[in-house]
C-alpha cells in the first residue's frame, strides 16, 4: 500500500505535473518581486498553449512550436503590461480579464482556424522530444531522466538563471527594489515602468513555455481550457515559495506531487473528480499557511 | 575656474493642470554656500527642488550647473552632472544592506556580476571620508531613523555631487542629531559644495545658512543674506502678512497663554497602567507606561518617531493588541473592548496620516464627515438613511469648521491637506466622548488650518474633554499642552507640567541623554 | 499647494448646494455610459475585423446578431434568459468588491445553487409546484451563501488571500459536483453526468402571455434590493467605507469580519440563485458543464458597470443580447458563436483602458504631491 505512494513513478509524475506549475510560478514570482501581482498567469498559459499547437501544426517543427508558445504567452503578457503598467489599470481586474479573454479567444480561434470544437488533434502536430541525456544507468529514475521532455530541463534552467539573476546581478537587486521601494529606484534615476514591463514579458514567456509543455510536451493536442486552473495553482506556488527561487521550485514540486498523488488515489479507487480536487485544496491550505505566517510577522 | 555660479535656476515655472506650483523662479548659488529655502506648505519648495534634481519636469525655464545646462526631468542626468537630493521621505530598500542601497544605480561589477565586496569597500571609504560612520553591511530596516537619513545622504554623496539638496532633513531627528547634521552641512559647504536645503525651522535656517530665499505661492518673494534678515521678517514674508499677525499664527508666543495647572484634578478621564505593547517582531515597543489625562487637560506626548508613541496611541484606541496592563476611560476598564466598543461613548480619534487612516480620499466630503455618526437613530427612518438629515449634519460641520470645498459631494481627496484635516478634526471632535486622541494633527497643513485646529483642541479641553496629543513638533506640544511626557524606547523618560519642564531637558530626554 | 489652492478657491466660497451635486452625478453617469458605448463600439470593431478575416461581411453578420437578440418577443425572451445569470452573478460580484473582499468564486457558488435546486426540484416533496420552486430557490441560496462564507473565515482568521482561495474554491466545488452527478446522483441509464429531471410542476413559469421567463424579474428585483442596501442603508455605507479604505474603517471602529461575512453571504446567495434559475427555468435538470463560465462573465459585467446595480442590469442585458445574438450569427454566417466572449473580453479591456486613460489625462495638481 505504502509502496504505491512512494514509488519512483510517483516522483516522475510529480516532476511532470510540477513542470508547468514551476514555469508559470517563476513568471508570477518575477512579477511579484517587481511589485505586480499577476493573476493573469492562467490566461497567459492558455494563450501560449494554443499558440504552441498552432505553430507546431503549421510548421511541423517542435522548436518553432516552442517559439510560438513563448510568443503566445508574451503576447498575452504584453496586453497585461500595457494596461497595468502603462495605463495603470487595476492589476486584479486586468489579470482576471486576461484570463477570461484568453478562454474566449482560444475557443473562438479553435473554431475559426481549425474548425473544431473542444479539442484539436492532428498527426501534423510535432511534439517536443526528450532531451536524451545518457542517464539510463542511474537506478530508479534514470530512464525517466533520459526520456523526459526538453521542456522539463528548460524549466530547471529557467529557475537557475532567475536565481542567479536575482542574487548575483545588479538587475536582480533593482528588480526587487521596484516591488519593495520604487522610490529608491526613482531617486537613483532608474526606470520603474520599464523594469515592470520586462518582468511581465519574461513571465509571459515562461507561462508560454508552461502552456507549450501541456500541449506539445505532454498531450500532443489542444484541448479547450487545457490549463484547468494550473495558472492559479502557480500563484499559490510562488506565494507559498516565499522570497527565494528555491522555495518556488520546492512549492511547485510539492504541488506536482499532490497532482501525482491524485492520480494514484484514483488507482486506489477514489473517484477521479474527487481526487482532482486535491491540488486545489492543497493550494488553499498553502495560501492559508502563508497568510497565517505573514500575519505573525506583520500584524499591525 | 570660470565665474559662472555653481547652480543657476533660470525662470523656472511648473504647472500642474491649471495650478502654477512654481512661478518664474530664478536664483543662483555659489560653490561653498548653504542656501536655505523657506515657505509655507504648498509654497512650491519641494517642487522647485524636484525640478533641480530632475524629478519633476518644469513647464518653462532652465537649470544649469557650473555653466552647463541640465536636461529637463532626468534624475540620472542630474546625478551624473553632480546634483543630488536627500528627500523628505525615505527612498531606501528596507530589506537590503546599507552598501547595496548606497550604490544602487551605479553598482560595482565584476564581469556581469554584482561585486558586493567592492560595494562595501566603497561605502566604508565614503563613510570615513565624510565622517559619517555607518556599517556598510547592516540591513537598512534595522537602522534607527537618524542612521537611515545618514544612508540617504551617503547615497547622494556617492555620486560625487557638487550640489546637495536636502528637503527638511531635520524634521525627524532629535535635537542633538539635528545639530550634528547641520554641522555636516557646513562641512560639505566648506569643501566647496553647494548645499540647498528646505526647512520649516527658522531658527536652524538662521544658524546654518549663508543666504535664504522665501517662496510664497510659487514665487520667490524675497532673497537675502542671512545676516540681513530675522526670524520675524522671514515669517512675515512667508505668509505675506505683517509680522505681528505672523507671530500669532506661528505660535511664537509659545507658552504665553496662561495655563491653569491641572484643570480637572480629581479622577482622571484616561488612566493607563503598566501598559506593554509588543510589535510584530516581538519587540516591546511600549514598555510599561503609566499615564493619566484629566478632564479639561491636554497632555502631549513628544519624542523622536519610532519610540512607541504611535503604538501607544493605537493601543488606547483599541487598534493594537495589548500585551499587558490596563486602559481605563472614565473609570471603566476598556482594555478588553474592540475599537467599535471604545468609540461608543469612550473616545474619538484623529489618527496620524490622514489620507491613510483618517479619510477615504475617493469618497465625498459628506461620506467622510458622517463616518461614525451614520448609525445614529436621528439619521435613520427604520433601516433607511434620512439623506436630508445627513446632508444637513455634514453641511453644519462644513460651516462650523470653515472647510473649503466646492460642494458636499466633492471627493475629499480633491481638497487641500489643511481642509482634509479640518474635516477630520470636525468629525472627530464632534463625537460626544470624554477622551480625544490626536496624533500629528498639523503635519503638512498650512498655517491657517493649523490655527483652526489648535483653537479647536484648546476648545475641547476648555469644554472639559481630556485630550491626548502625540506630536513630533515640539513647538506645537509646548504651545498647546498642560502636561508633557517624553517617550524614549517605549518608556516615559520625562514627564510633568509643561510650564515647569524646560525645552532643553525635553530635548535631552528625546535623545535618551537624560536619566529619570 | 495650500496657499495656491486657497487662492484658487477664494472665488468660490463654501457653497454647498444640492443642484450642483445632482448636475455632477448626471454628468458622471452620462460620461460612464459614453465610455461604455465607446468601448462597445471599439470591441465590435475588432470583432468586425475578425469576422472580415473569415470572409464574411461584418455588417450583415452583426445584423443577424441583432435580429437574433431583439427581433421579436421570442428573441427578447432569449436575450433576457441569457442576461439573467449574468445579472445575478454581477450583483454577487458587486457586493463583495464594494466591500473590498475580492471574492472571485462566483462560478462555484452558481454550480452549488444549481445542484441544490435540481435535487430539491426533482424530488417528490408532496408540495404544490410554486412552493417547491420557492423551497428550491431558498435552499440553493442558503447553500451558496454557506459555501461563500469559509474564505471570509480563512481571510479574517489566517489572513489567507481571498483571491486565490475563492478561485480555488470554484474548482473544488465544480469537481466535487461533477463527481456527485457522475456517481451517486446520476439516474440510471443516462450517459452524461446529470441529476434526474426536475418535476414539470417545478418549472419556473413564463411571464403570463409572453415567452419571457420569470427569472429576469427575480434578477431585477434582486438588483433593486441591492441598490437600496448600497445607497440607503448604514450597511451599504459601511461596505463602501471598508472597500475604499480598510484603514479608515478600522480606525472608525467598523468590523471588517462582520461586513465581509455579510457581503460574502449575499454574494454566495445571489450567485447560487443564478444557478437555481438556470436549472428551474432553462435546463430543467442539472447537467455537467451547465455553465460555460457564466459567472466569470458576470464578474466582467459588474466591473464594466462599476458595481452599480442599475448599470449591472443594463450591461447584463447587453451581454445577454451579445450571447443570444452570437447563436444567430453562427447559424446565419458560420462565424463561431464564441466571438461573443471575445467581444465581451475586449469591452472590459477598453473600459479599463478608459479608466486608465482618464487618470492619465486628468493627472492634474494632485499628481504631484
Amino acid at each position: 500500500m505504502l509502496d504505491a505512494f512512494l514509488s519512483w513513478t510517483m516522483v516522475e509524475t510529480g516532476i511532470r505535473f510540477a513542470t508547468p506549475i514551476l514555469l508559470a510560478a517563476l513568471g508570477g514570482y518575477l512579477c511579484q518581486r517587481a511589485g505586480v501581482f499577476n493573476i493573469g498567469l492562467e490566461g497567459t498559459m492558455l494563450s501560449g498553449a494554443f499558440a504552441a499547437v498552432a505553430a507546431s501544426f503549421a510548421t511541423h517543427s517542435w522548436a518553432l512550436g516552442i517559439l510560438g508558445g513563448v510568443l503566445g504567452g508574451v503576447f498575452a503578457a504584453a496586453i497585461f503590461a500595457l494596461f497595468v503598467v502603462s495605463l495603470r489599470t487595476d492589476e486584479i481586474v486586468t489579470g482576471l480579464t486576461v484570463n477570461i479573454l484568453a478562454v474566449g479567444m482560444t475557443t473562438y480561434l479553435l473554431r475559426a482556424v481549425f474548425g473544431v470544437q473542444g479539442r484539436f488533434a492532428s498527426d501534423q502536430i510535432v511534439m517536443v522530444p526528450p532531451l536524451g541525456l545518457p542517464l539510463d544507468w542511474i537506478p530508479g529514475i534514470g530512464s525517466f531522466l533520459s526520456s523526459t521532455s526538453i521542456l522539463v530541463y528548460l524549466a530547471l534552467v529557467a529557475a537557475i538563471v532567475i536565481n542567479v539573476y536575482m542574487r548575483y546581478l545588479p538587475g536582480g537587486v533593482r528588480l526587487q527594489a521596484v516591488g519593495e521601494a520604487p522610490a529608491a529606484l526613482a531617486a537613483s534615476g532608474l526606470p520603474i515602468a520599464r523594469t515592470k514591463w520586462l518582468a511581465i514579458l519574461v513571465s509571459g514567456g515562461l507561462c508560454g513555455l508552461a502552456g507549450t509543455y501541456l500541449t506539445i510536451g505532454e498531450l500532443g493536442q489542444y484541448v479547450d481550457n487545457v490549463t484547468a486552473g494550473r495558472g492559479y495553482i502557480a500563484i499559490a506556488a510562488f506565494v507559498f515559495g516565499g522570497r527565494g527561487v528555491g522555495g518556488v521550485v520546492l512549492a511547485a514540486f510539492l504541488f506536482g506531487l499532490v497532482d501525482s498523488l491524485a492520480i494514484r488515489t484514483q488507482g486506489l479507487g477514489l473517484p477521479s473528480n474527487l481526487a482532482f480536487t486535491l491540488p486545489y485544496i492543497a493550494a488553499i491550505a498553502a495560501i492559508t499557511v502563508v497568510g497565517a505566517r505573514s500575519r505573525r510577522v506583520s500584524r499591525a | 575656474m570660470d565665474d559662472s555660479p555653481a547652480l543657476r535656476v533660470d525662470g523656472v515655472t511648473v504647472e500642474f493642470g491649471s495650478l502654477r506650483a512654481v512661478d518664474d523662479v530664478s536664483l543662483a548659488c555659489r560653490a561653498g554656500e548653504v542656501y536655505a529655502l523657506v515657505g509655507e506648505n504648498g509654497a512650491g519648495k519641494t517642487t522647485l527642488m524636484n525640478v533641480i534634481a530632475g524629478v519633476v519636469r518644469s513647464t518653462r525655464g532652465s537649470i544649469s550647473v557650473a555653466g552647463r545646462p541640465l536636461p529637463v526631468g532626468d534624475t540620472r542626468a542630474a546625478l551624473q552632472a553632480g546634483v543630488g537630493m536627500v528627500r523628505q521621505h525615505h527612498t531606501l530598500i528596507p530589506s537590503r544592506t546599507v552598501a547595496e542601497n548606497i550604490v544602487l544605480g551605479h553598482e560595482p561589477r565584476r564581469g556581469i556580476f554584482y561585486d558586493r565586496r567592492r560595494a562595501a569597500e566603497l561605502v566604508a571609504g565614503l563613510s570615513s571620508r565624510f565622517a559619517l560612520p555607518i556599517d556598510p553591511n547592516a540591513v537598512v530596516a534595522d537602522l534607527p531613523v537618524g542612521l537611515k537619513q545618514r544612508v540617504e545622504l551617503l547615497k547622494v554623496l556617492s555620486w560625487d555631487v557638487r550640489i546637495v539638496i536636502l528637503d527638511e532633513p531635520t524634521a525627524v531627528l532629535p535635537p542633538d542629531e539635528a545639530s550634528r547634521l547641520l554641522d555636516v552641512m557646513r562641512g560639505l559647504a566648506a569643501e566647496g559644495r553647494t548645499v540647498l536645503f528646505i526647512s520649516h525651522k527658522l531658527k536652524e535656517v538662521v544658524s546654518v545658512s549663508d543666504r535664504v530665499g522665501v517662496l510664497r505661492a510659487g514665487r520667490l518673494v524675497a532673497e537675502s543674506a542671512i545676516v540681513e534678515t530675522s526670524i520675524p521678517e522671514l515669517a512675515s514674508r512667508m505668509i505675506g502678512e505683517d509680522a505681528a499677525a505672523a507671530g500669532a499664527f506661528l505660535g511664537v508666543d509659545e507658552g504665553a497663554a496662561a495655563r491653569s495647572a491641572r484643570a480637572g484634578a480629581g479622577t482622571p478621564v484616561l488612566a493607563v497602567e503598566a501598559l506593554r505593547v509588543t510589535d510584530a517582531d516581538g519587540k516591546q515597543c511600549v514598555d510599561g507606561v503609566d499615564l493619566d489625562v484629566a478632564a479639561g487637560e491636554i497632555t502631549a506626548i513628544v519624542g523622536v518617531e519610532g519610540n512607541g508613541q504611535a503604538e501607544f496611541m493605537e493601543a488606547i484606541a483599541g487598534i493594537r493588541d495589548v500585551a499587558s496592563g490596563r486602559v481605563s476611560i472614565g473609570g471603566t476598564d476598556v482594555t478588553g473592548l474592540d475599537v467599535e466598543a471604545r468609540r461608543q461613548g469612550y473616545l474619538a480619534h484623529i489618527p496620524e496620516d490622514r489620507l491613510f487612516n483618517g479619510a477615504c480620499v475617493s469618497l465625498s466630503l459628506r461620506d467622510n464627515l458622517i463616518l461614525g455618526f451614520h448609525r445614529e437613530p436621528r439619521f435613520r427612518t427604520g433601516p433607511f438613511f434620512r439623506a436630508e438629515a445627513l446632508r444637513a449634519f455634514a453641511r453644519g460641520l462644513v460651516g462650523a469648521f470653515d472647510i473649503r470645498a466646492r460642494y458636499l459631494d466633492q471627493p475629499i481627496g480633491e481638497l487641500s491637506g489643511g481642509n482634509i484635516q479640518r474635516a477630520i478634526v470636525a468629525r472627530e471632535s464632534t463625537h460626544d466622548v470624554p477622551l480625544v486622541l490626536v496624533a500629528q494633527p498639523t503635519r503638512g497643513v498650512d498655517i491657517r488650518a493649523m490655527a483652526t485646529i489648535h483653537a479647536r483642541l484648546r476648545e475641547l479641553a476648555a469644554a472639559g474633554r481630556a485630550v491626548l496629543l502625540v506630536t513630533s513638533d515640539l513647538d506645537e506640544a509646548l504651545a498647546l499642552s498642560h502636561r508633557i511626557a517624553v517617550f524614549f524606547r517605549g518608556r516615559i523618560l520625562l514627564g510633568g507640567e509643561t510650564r515647569e519642564i524646560g525645552r532643553e531637558r525635553i530635548g535631552l530626554a528625546m535623545s535618551g541623554a537624560l536619566g529619570t | 499647494m495650500s496657499e495656491v489652492a486657497a487662492g484658487h478657491l477664494a472665488g468660490e466660497p463654501a457653497k454647498v448646494t444640492r443642484t450642483r451635486s445632482l448636475a455632477r452625478i448626471a454628468k458622471e453617469q452620462a460620461a460612464n455610459i459614453g465610455w461604455i458605448a465607446a468601448a462597445l463600439l471599439a470591441a465590435l470593431l475588432v470583432g468586425a475585423i475578425a469576422i472580415r478575416i473569415q470572409g464574411i461581411d461584418p455588417l450583415s453578420a452583426y445584423g443577424a446578431m441583432a435580429t437574433r437578440a431583439f427581433g421579436g418577443w421570442r428573441a427578447v425572451g432569449n436575450t433576457l434568459k441569457a442576461a439573467t445569470p449574468l445579472l445575478l452573478t454581477g450583483l454577487g460580484t458587486a457586493v463583495v468588491f464594494r466591500a473590498g473582499f475580492i471574492n472571485v468564486g462566483q462560478e462555484g457558488q452558481l454550480y452549488i445553487g444549481a445542484l441544490v435546486a435540481a435535487i430539491i426540484a426533482s424530488a417528490d416533496l408532496g408540495t404544490p409546484g410554486w412552493l417547491q420552486i420557492l423551497i428550491a430557490m431558498a435552499a440553493a441560496t442558503v447553500a451558496g451563501a454557506a459555501w461563500a462564507a469559509w474564505p471570509v473565515f480563512l481571510r479574517v482568521r489566517f489572513n489567507a488571500n481571498e483571491i486565490v482561495t475563492t478561485l480555488m474554491s470554484s474548482y473544488v466545488a465544480i469537481l466535487a459536483i461533477s463527481w456527485l452527478v457522475n456517481g451517486p446522483l446520476r439516474p440510471a441509464g443516462v450517459a452524461v453526468g446529470s441529476t434526474a429531471p426536475i418535476r414539470p410542476a417545478a418549472h419556473l413559469p413564463f411571464v403570463p402571455g409572453t415567452p419571457i421567463g420569470s427569472g429576469i424579474l427575480i434578477a431585477v428585483a434582486a438588483a433593486i434590493i441591492f441598490a437600496v442596501v448600497f445607497n440607503r442603508t448604514p450597511l451599504g455605507y459601511e461596505w463602501k467605507i471598508l472597500g475604499h479604505n480598510a484603514h479608515t474603517a478600522r480606525y472608525a471602529g467598523l468590523r471588517p469580519a462582520r461586513l465581509w461575512l455579510l457581503a460574502a453571504l449575499a454574494s454566495g446567495g445571489v450567485c447560487a440563485l443564478a444557478g437555481a434559475i438556470e436549472v428551474l427555468g432553462v435546463q430543467f435538470r442539472f447537467v455537467e458543464g451547465l455553465s460555460p463560465g457564466l459567472a466569470y462573465v458576470g464578474i466582467l459585467v459588474a466591473l464594466i458597470a462599476r458595481f452599480s446595480p442599475a448599470g449591472i442590469v443594463l450591461v447584463a442585458i447587453l451581454f445577454g443580447a451579445i450571447n443570444a445574438g452570437a447563436i444567430g450569427l453562427e447559424m446565419a454566417s458560420g462565424v463561431p458563436a464564441q466571438i461573443s466572449s471575445v467581444i465581451q473580453g475586449l469591452m472590459i479591456l477598453f473600459v479599463a483602458a478608459q479608466v486608465g486613460l482618464r487618470s492619465l489625462i486628468g493627472r492634474g495638481p494632485r499628481g504631484s504631491h
